[in-house]
C-alpha cells in the first residue's frame, strides 16, 4: 500500500504568551495511525490543535489532505474531511448521545439524508448503539469519551486527531478502541496524542515523540522499542525505548542546541 | 410482472414509527435481491449474512431519515456502506482472505445473458473484456454510486490506486469498444 | 463519454417500465448471471420494487433461503430489543444546542421586562415605556454573546474544527435570540405602552445586535456586545435621562438612520465572513 503524506507540516511555531509550545517543528504523516508521545508541556496538545484548525499558529507552513488551511476554501474543505476530539471535551449534558452527535454531523456538514444512517454507524463502532437515547448527564466517563470518538468519526473523517482519547477508558474498552483505531488507520490518517505508552505499541504504525515543541523521534513504533538500551528506565521495550530516545535527543541539543532538530 | 406493489414509502414511514410487521414486510421484499447483490461483491457467506442483517436493523433505527427517494436504493447505500466497513474491520483483523475475494465472482459469459439483460448493447461486451479488477472500480463508482474514498474502504485498496483504475478502466473499455467495431460507436 | 455511458441504463429502465426478464432473474438470484448484465439488473433494483419483490422471492426459495429467514429473525428481535427510529434530525439538533446553552439570558429577558414593569408602577405608568425602550435594544446583543462562543458554548472548541462553526452557526444561534426576543419585547411594550412602543426599539435592536456580530469579527462576540451595550447606555446617559433620550434615539424620524446602520452592519459582516472560522480569542 502506498502512503502518500496526507499532513505536512514545515517549521511551524506556536507561542503561548512568553512560552514556546511548538519550535519550527517539521512533521510529515500519511495514512495509519500515528502515535504522538512526550512528557506534559512537550506540545502534543498544542500540535493537535493546530492541525484540528482551532488554534493560530505563529509561522510555519501547513498541509493538510492536499489542501492549506490558511485559505478559507482550503479550511472548509478539510474540516469537513476531519474529525476531532480535544482532550477537554466539551458537550451538552442535556443532550442524548443520539442528539449530540446528529447535531455535530450538521456542523461537519454532512448531507442531511446521510445523517441518520452516520449517526447509528457511529454510535454503532463505539459501542454506545444501546445508550442512544440516553442523555449524556447519565453516563459514565468512559462512555462520554466513547460518544466524544463517535462525534469524531461521524464524518467519516479522513484526518482523524484525537488528544488522549484512552483517558477515562477502562482496561477492556482501551483495547477495544485500539482495535477500532487500527481499523480506522487502513484508510484514514490517525494522530493520537497519548501519555501511555502501551497505546503506542500495540496501536500505532508510527510514532512521533515530541519533547519541549521539537521532534525527539520519528519512526515505526518497532523501531522505537529497538531504541531503548538495557539501561534505560521503563518495563517494556517501548517504555526503554522512550526514555533513550528522549535522553538522546536531549543531551543531543544540550551539546548543540542550534544543530539539534 | 405488472402488478403494482403497495408503496415502499408507505411502509417505511410504518416503520419510522417502529411498527415491525412493517420492518418484516420490509425485509421479505427488498432482503433476496440485497443478498444475491452483496453475494457478487463480498464471497464471504458470514460476512453477506452479517452486513445483510446490519443493514436492516439500521434500516430500522434511521428509517425516518430517508429523504422520499426510491427505497431499494436507499437500502443499497446502507448494505454497500456496512460492507465497506466489513471490508476495513477485515483489513484490519489482517484476515486477507476476504480482501482476496474481492474479485467479483466471474460467472460464465453468456452471449445471450449479455444481450437479453443488457440495454446498452455492446458496451456489456467491452465490459466484459476489461480486467476484474478495473471492473469493480467501475461496478462501485458507476452501478453502486460511491465516492472514491468509500471504493477504497470496500475494495481494501489506497485512494489513489482507485483514481488510477478508474482512469484506466476508462481508457481499456474505450479501446475495447473501438475494437468491437463500429457497432459499438453506434451505441452513442 | 465513455464514463458517462452507463448511466442512460437507469434513466430507460425508468421511462419504459422493462422489467428484468423472467430468464434473467433467475440467473441473478442465483448468481450466474454476467457482471455486465447484472449491472443493469442492479441498477434497476435499485428504483424498482416490483422487479425487487419477484427476485427476491426467487433469491428465497434457492440455496440463500435458511439463511435469509435466519437474518429475518435477527432482525426482528434486534428491532424488537434495541432502540427504534430515533429522531436524528440534525437542524432540530442545532436549534436544541441553544436551548440548552443558557437559560440565564431567557431569564435576563424576562428580569429586564419585570424592572420595566416595576419601575412603571413605581413612577406612575408614563415612566414605563422609556426604560424597557432603553433595557430592550441591548438584551439581544447579550444573548447572543452568552450563546456563542468561548464563554457561552460548552462545546465551542469542537464547532470551531467544524465548516459551519463560524457564521453559519453564529447566526443560527442568533437567529434563535431573536426568535424570543422579538416576540417578548414587543408584547412587553404593547402592554406597557401602546402599540408605537411594541416596535420602536426593534430597529435598534437589530443595529446593535448586527455591530455585536460584525465587532465580533474583530474582538469575539463576548467583548463586542459589552463595548455595544456600554456605548448604548452612554449614548442614551449622554442624551439625557431615558425620558428626554428614548423619543430623542428612537423617534420616527431616527429610524432610516437605524435602517441604514443596520444596512451597514449587515455588509459588514459580509466582508467579515471568515473571520468567524477561527476560535475567538480568549
Amino acid at each position: 500500500m502506498t502512503t502518500e503524506t496526507t499532513v505536512h507540516v514545515d517549521g511551524l511555531t506556536v507561542r503561548h504568551r512568553r512560552t514556546t509550545a511548538l519550535d519550527a517543528l517539521d512533521l510529515r504523516i500519511g495514512r495509519g495511525v500515528h502515535g504522538l508521545l512526550g512528557p506534559n508541556g512537550a506540545g502534543k496538545t498544542s500540535l493537535i490543535r493546530v492541525l484540528a484548525t482551532v488554534a493560530p499558529y505563529r509561522s510555519g507552513r501547513l498541509e493538510l489532505l492536499g489542501v492549506d488551511p490558511a485559505v478559507p476554501a482550503g479550511r472548509t474543505s478539510v474540516r469537513r474531511r476531519l474529525g476531532y476530539l480535544p482532550q477537554e471535551f466539551g458537550h451538552y449534558p442535556g443532550f442524548t448521545v443520539r442528539e449530540f452527535v446528529a447535531y455535530m454531523a450538521w456542523l461537519k456538514e454532512v448531507p442531511k439524508a446521510a445523517v441518520p444512517e452516520a449517526v447509528e454507524r457511529a454510535m454503532e463502532r463505539v459501542g454506545l448503539t444501546g445508550r442512544a437515547d440516553a442523555r449524556i448527564r447519565t453516563l459514565s466517563g468512559g462512555m462520554v469519551r466513547r460518544v466524544g470518538i463517535a462525534q469524531a468519526i461521524v464524518n467519516d473523517p479522513e484526518l482523524l486527531l484525537l488528544d488522549e482519547p484512552t483517558a477515562g477508558l477502562d482496561p477492556e474498552q482501551r483495547v477495544e478502541f485500539r482495535a477500532l483505531l487500527r481499523e480506522l488507520g487502513t484508510t484514514s490518517t490517525v494522530l493520537v496524542s497519548t501519555h501511555l505508552v502501551e497505546d503506542v505499541a500495540t496501536a500505532c504504525t508510527e510514532v512521533t515523540l515530541l519533547d519541549e515543541g521539537r521532534v525527539a523521534f520519528c519512526g515505526t513504533s518497532g523501531e522505537l522499542a529497538a531504541a531503548g538500551d538495557d539501561d534505560a528506565a521503563g518495563d517494556s521495550p517501548t517504555e526503554r525505548g522512550y526514555t533513550a530516545a528522549l535522553r538522546r535527543h536531549r543531551s543531543a541539543r544540550a551539546a548543540s542546541p542550534e544543530a539539534a532538530v | 410482472m405488472s402488478h403494482e406493489p403497495p408503496g415502499d414509502d408507505a411502509l417505511l414511514r410504518a416503520v419510522a414509527r417502529g411498527d415491525s410487521q412493517a420492518l418484516a414486510d420490509l425485509y421479505d421484499r427488498h432482503s433476496g435481491w440485497l443478498h444475491a447483490r452483496l453475494t457478487r461483491r463480498c464471497s464471504d457467506p458470514e460476512t453477506v449474512r452479517e452486513v445483510l442483517q446490519d443493514t436492516f436493523v439500521t434500516a430500522w433505527r434511521s428509517a425516518d431519515g430517508h429523504g422520499g427517494g426510491a427505497v431499494g436504493g436507499w437500502l443499497w447505500v446502507i448494505a454497500v456502506r456496512r460492507l465497506a466497513d466489513a471490508r476495513r474491520a477485515a483489513a484490519r483483523a489482517g484476515s486477507r482472505d476476504l480482501l482476496a475475494a474481492r474479485a467479483p465472482g466471474t460467472a460464465p459469459s453468456a452471449e445471450e445473458d449479455v444481450l437479453a439483460g443488457l440495454e446498452y448493447g455492446d458496451v456489456g461486451a467491452a465490459l466484459d473484456r476489461i480486467s476484474p479488477e478495473l471492473r469493480a472500480v467501475l461496478r462501485a463508482t458507476v452501478v453502486d454510486g460511491l465516492t472514491t474514498r468509500e471504493t477504497a474502504h470496500l475494495l481494501g485498496i489506497p485512494e489513489g490506486t482507485v483514481k488510477t483504475r478508474a482512469s484506466r478502466a476508462r481508457r481499456e473499455l474505450r479501446a475495447a469498444l473501438v475494437a468491437l467495431g463500429p457497432a459499438g460507436g453506434a451505441a452513442c | 463519454m465513455l464514463n458517462r455511458r452507463p448511466t442512460p441504463a437507469p434513466r430507460r429502465a425508468e421511462r419504459t417500465v422493462r422489467h428484468v426478464p423472467d430468464d434473467t432473474a433467475a440467473a441473478y438470484a442465483d448468481g450466474t448471471l454476467a457482471d455486465s448484465a447484472a449491472w443493469s439488473v442492479d441498477t434497476h433494483l435499485d428504483s424498482c420494487t416490483a422487479c425487487a419483490i419477484r427476485i427476491s422471492a426467487l433469491v428465497r426459495t434457492g440455496g440463500a433461503g435458511p439463511l435469509l429467514a435466519g437474518v429475518r429473525e435477527a432482525v426482528l428481535e434486534a428491532a424488537a430489543a434495541g432502540p427504534r427510529a430515533g429522531r436524528t434530525l440534525p437542524w432540530r439538533a442545532a436549534l436544541q444546542s441553544a436551548r440548552v446553552l443558557r437559560p440565564a439570558w431567557v431569564g435576563s429577558v424576562l428580569l429586564t421586562l419585570a424592572v420595566a414593569v416595576a419601575l412603571s408602577r413605581l413612577g406612575g405608568a408614563p415612566e414605563g415605556r422609556p426604560w424597557l425602550l432603553a433595557l430592550a435594544p441591548v438584551l439581544p446583543p447579550v444573548g447572543v454573546a452568552l450563546a456563542y462562543g468561548r464563554y457561552g458554548d460548552p462545546a465551542h472548541e469542537l464547532a470551531a474544527s467544524t465548516p459551519s462553526g463560524g457564521l453559519r452557526l453564529l447566526l443560527t444561534r442568533t437567529g434563535l435570540v431573536l426568535a424570543v426576543c422579538v416576540p417578548l419585547l414587543s408584547a412587553a411594550g404593547g402592554v406597557l405602552a401602546g402599540a408605537g412602543a411594541a416596535v420602536a426599539w426593534l430597529l435598534p435592536g437589530l443595529v446593535l445586535t448586527g455591530a455585536t456580530l460584525a465587532l465580533g469579527s474583530w474582538t469575539g462576540c463576548h467583548r463586542a456586545a459589552v463595548a455595544v451595550t456600554a456605548a448604548w447606555l452612554l449614548a442614551v446617559a449622554l442624551c439625557g435621562l431615558p425620558a428626554v433620550a428614548v423619543p430623542l434615539l428612537l423617534s420616527p424620524a431616527a429610524q432610516p438612520a437605524w435602517a441604514a446602520a443596520a444596512a451597514a452592519c449587515a455588509c459588514l459582516l459580509i466582508l467579515r465572513r471568515t473571520a468567524f472560522d477561527h476560535l475567538e480569542r480568549p
